[in-house]
């Protein structure tokens, strides 16, 4: 079921109205119901794929058990092995079998020896990637006894399966979510209205950004060749900023609905676009995935503590993996790899190049050096983005050859100026609020109710008349 | 909880009034799918030459041309499964039924609907044919197919023009053509042809069983099939894939073959269409539909 469906805005309404009226008596039944409910949601795309997903979950739920009751350190070590193994055994055939497969026979001929291995048809079940992060992390914090295994079933299932963020994200940590299950959730008006807000701004932020830039970059992206460098440059700017939109839209919206459930979940997106820096911008962008590869990745390969040169092997192999995880292509391995030479000079220098702070803090504007810093951050990652829409690295550099060429002084021949309009609102809106948790937390004591209800029906209105066509969220592929 | 649902109620009613308003003015607004739906209802009896089949059925056969009381049922993006789907809910009002004409363009036999871009049509054959395939809450809302603003200007135009959105003739022929300009079809080829040629091999069979089931009724019903390929510009057929070609026109001759009622031409590469009988690379303009009604109508020799 998509967020931005029909079918989700009757589903939301239904199980808020069960979960809060009917068995709000019944934290067991409470959570029953959003098990219930998440394997619906999921099983609305296919339903052919939810016993896989209970299958997984069951295994890392006795794993979970198994690793507290053994006390020989080999034999728990055995058993987390069995269960990174399965999860990551389903995730290498579903998602890159075929990538494998190709990549051999290339190399293979590439070497002289052309062999013939037919690929398998093979469809990737929704968000297998995050499912199987999450609770891969359960059983690795398990091991590490950071946390308790669960043994209330229920609990664990609905942790896996959670339908706000089932099937992209946050990847949520079990030490996080988990406890959440466990206590009696209480509405509390505030936060349940501010949930309302964050999915309104996720739905602004699809509907309106993502998918009306998703027909201008399709029809780029497909015949580059036949484009100007302004153009390409334009298509690569718009395709940057759909990408956020899309991804960071679902996390809005997921954070937005869970909350309405009394559920607090991470904050996945903190405005990366106003980084100064890169080492900045990771600390911004998809927050769930890079603090996982930080703890489950980075650290155990000894993350910064060995010296400069294993810290950049340690770097290179996150960004690498994280490449990976996006996708089975080239293109998203080579993507991984320029973040981490993007990140070389800092991580070279030793410089705490890391702001914590946001830019201009308490200020309006930003200095001439924040402005070209952020900028830059922004240029540089909208260059490495075209490889995350090119069909292969050849391709992205034929686009990058072309969007360089004398051509990017030409006027565009694609200027969606609707779009434009829309875009350089949301830049506005995010650039306000980059200090809070998302562009529409609002301080209701601030600003009168006449103009907060006018605002959201003007967004109500722009999203209903002027958004794009229905699209599916990017991250689901992967 | 209730403050909540009080401010929810609040802020949300007048977008839900708004909605259901739109939903029902949207509703009867007559378009080609209820205009369509009823004419045959209320002449389905008079009806000897059925039309059926995608944007080559509608813009390419124009029933003015035919000898006999033709109606086109045809609709853009059409699939043989809801040509299957017309006939059938159809058959046994049309009585006085002689033939019927299905294009089999270069993609049908492996085109969808489902799977095309323009699948948000299948509501349409939901809300105004009945039709229960894929019944769900998005296939029987107009509004919850997107295109808020194409509605809102639909009502307007209905509550104070007193405008349709019907773009056929009275028989059926359609006349979007008509009001848009014409491609260059020495440009428009290959990117159609590249995208057609990517419809999935496996739909071959479905849609084959789908065609000899209708075949074998209107045989039951001593009705003729007309089949027949559309004409195209060489910018078009010179990129379509061969072993498609091949597919295409093996199964073309093994209908043939198998039934005495099938009639099928290709009009692929006939040479009497000329370049100012096309609107784009693979769809003729009204003079080309006027030139291969009347070839089919001699064909038919009803």
């Amino acid at each position: 079921m998509l967020f931005n469906s029909i079918e989700f805005l009757i589903f939301l309404p239904i199980v808020f109205f069960l979960y809060w009226f009917v068995l709000n008596k019944n934290l067991r039944l409470q959570n029953t119901l959003l098990l219930v409910s998440s394997y619906i949601f999921y099983g609305w795309w296919d339903w052919r794929f939810l016993p896989m997903m209970f299958a997984t979950t069951l295994i890392d739920y006795f794993v979970g058990l198994g690793l507290q009751k053994l006390q020989d350190e080999k034999r728990r070590k055995l058993l987390l092995g069995i269960s990174v193994v399965l999860n990551l055994g389903l995730l290498a055939f579903f998602k890159y079998f075929n990538f494998f497969i190709d990549s051999f026979v290339t190399a293979f001929t590439l070497l002289g020896k052309p062999i013939e291995i037919t690929t398998l048809r093979i469809i990737l079940p929704v968000g297998i990637s995050f499912y199987t992060f999450q609770t891969m992390s359960y059983a690795i914090d398990v091991y590490k006894r950071k946390l308790e295994p669960t043994k209330d079933i229920v609990s664990f299932f609905t942790f896996v399966s959670f339908f706000p963020q089932l099937v992209a994200g946050p990847i949520e940590r079990a030490t996080n979510l988990l406890p959440q299950f466990y206590k009696k959730r209480t509405f509390e008006f505030d936060k349940a209205v501010d949930g309302m807000r964050q999915m309104l701004w996720g739905l602004f932020k699809k509907i309106v950004i993502a998918d009306k830039c998703a027909p201008f970059v399709s029809d780029i992206f497909a015949d580059y060749t036949h484009f100007s460098g302004s153009t390409l440059l334009l298509g690569a700017i718009l395709f940057t900023i759909q990408l956020y939109c899309d991804f960071s839209g679902y996390s809005d919206i997921a954070i937005g609905s869970a909350r309405l459930f009394g559920f607090r979940l991470m904050q996945n997106f903190a405005f990366p676009f106003f980084s100064r820096t890169m080492p900045e911008l990771w600390t911004r962008w998809h927050i769930s995935l890079t603090s996982w590869f930080q703890d489950y990745v980075y650290f155990p390969l000894g993350g910064s503590r060995n010296g400069k040169w294993k810290k950049v092997r340690n770097i290179f192999i996150v960004f690498l993996l994280s490449g990976l995880w996006h996708g089975a292509n080239w293109t998203y391995i080579f993507w991984g790899f320029v973040f981490a030479l993007y990140l070389l000079p800092s991580l070279l220098s030793d410089s705490r190049a890391v702001m914590t702070k946001t830019v201009a803090e308490g200020k309006i504007f930003p200095t001439f050096k924040e402005f070209f810093q952020v900028l830059g951050t922004f240029m540089k990652v909208v260059l490495i983005t075209i490889f995350f829409r090119v069909k292969n690295i050849h391709e992205g550099f034929e686009y990058v050859r072309i969007m360089f060429s004398k051509s990017i002084l030409h006027f565009p021949e694609v200027y969606p100026v609707k779009t434009f309009i829309f875009i350089a609102f949301f830049f506005i809106a995010e650039w306000l609020q980059r200090e809070k948790q998302h562009a529409l937390e609002i301080d209701k004591y601030k600003i009168p109710k006449v103009v907060r209800w006018s605002f959201y029906y003007c967004l109500i209105i722009i999203i209903v008349f002027y958004g794009g066509n229905q699209q599916e969220f990017i991250y689901f592929q992967f | 909880m209730k403050r909540f649902l009080k401010l929810v109620a609040i802020f949300g009613a007048p977008i839900l009034v708004f909605f259901i308003c739109l939903e029902m003015i949207v509703r009867t607004v007559p378009n080609d799918y209820s205009y369509k739906r009823n004419y045959i209802e209320q002449h389905g009896k008079k009806i000897e030459i059925l039309i059926l089949g995608s944007s080559h059925g509608l813009y390419c056969v124009n029933p003015s041309f035919f000898s006999r009381y033709t109606f086109n049922t045809s609709q853009e993006y059409q699939s043989l499964k809801y040509d299957k789907f017309i006939f059938d809910k159809y058959k046994d009002s049309l009585t006085s039924l002689r033939a019927i004409i299905i294009p089999i363009s270069y993609f049908s036999l492996f085109y969808e609907l489902e799977q095309a871009e323009g699948n948000y049509r299948i509501k349409n054959y939901c809300i105004y044919y009945g039709c229960k395939y894929h019944l769900s809450v998005k296939n029987s809302l107009e509004i919850a197919n997107g295109r808020s603003m194409l509605h809102l200007k639909m009502a307007k135009k209905y509550l104070f023009n007193n405008g349709d959105e019907i773009f056929c003739t009275k028989s059926g022929y359609g006349t979007m053509y008509q009001n848009t300009p014409t491609y260059d079809v020495d440009k428009t080829g290959q990117l159609a042809a590249e995208r057609q040629s990517t419809y999935p091999i496996e739909n071959l069979g479905p849609n084959l069983e789908r065609l000899n089931a209708m075949i074998e009724d209107c045989a039951k019903r001593h009705v003729k099939v007309y089949l027949f390929t559309p004409p195209s510009w060489p910018s078009y057929t010179k990129h379509l894939d061969k072993n498609r070609l091949e597919i295409l026109d093996r199964e073309m001759k093994t209908i043939v073959q198998k039934y005495p009622n099938v009639q099928y031409r290709s009009f692929l590469e006939d040479s009497s269409f000329v370049k100012s009988d096309y609107r784009d690379s693979y769809h003729v303009n009204e003079i080309g539909a006027e030139k291969l009604s009347k070839m089919i109508n001699d064909d038919l020799g009803l």
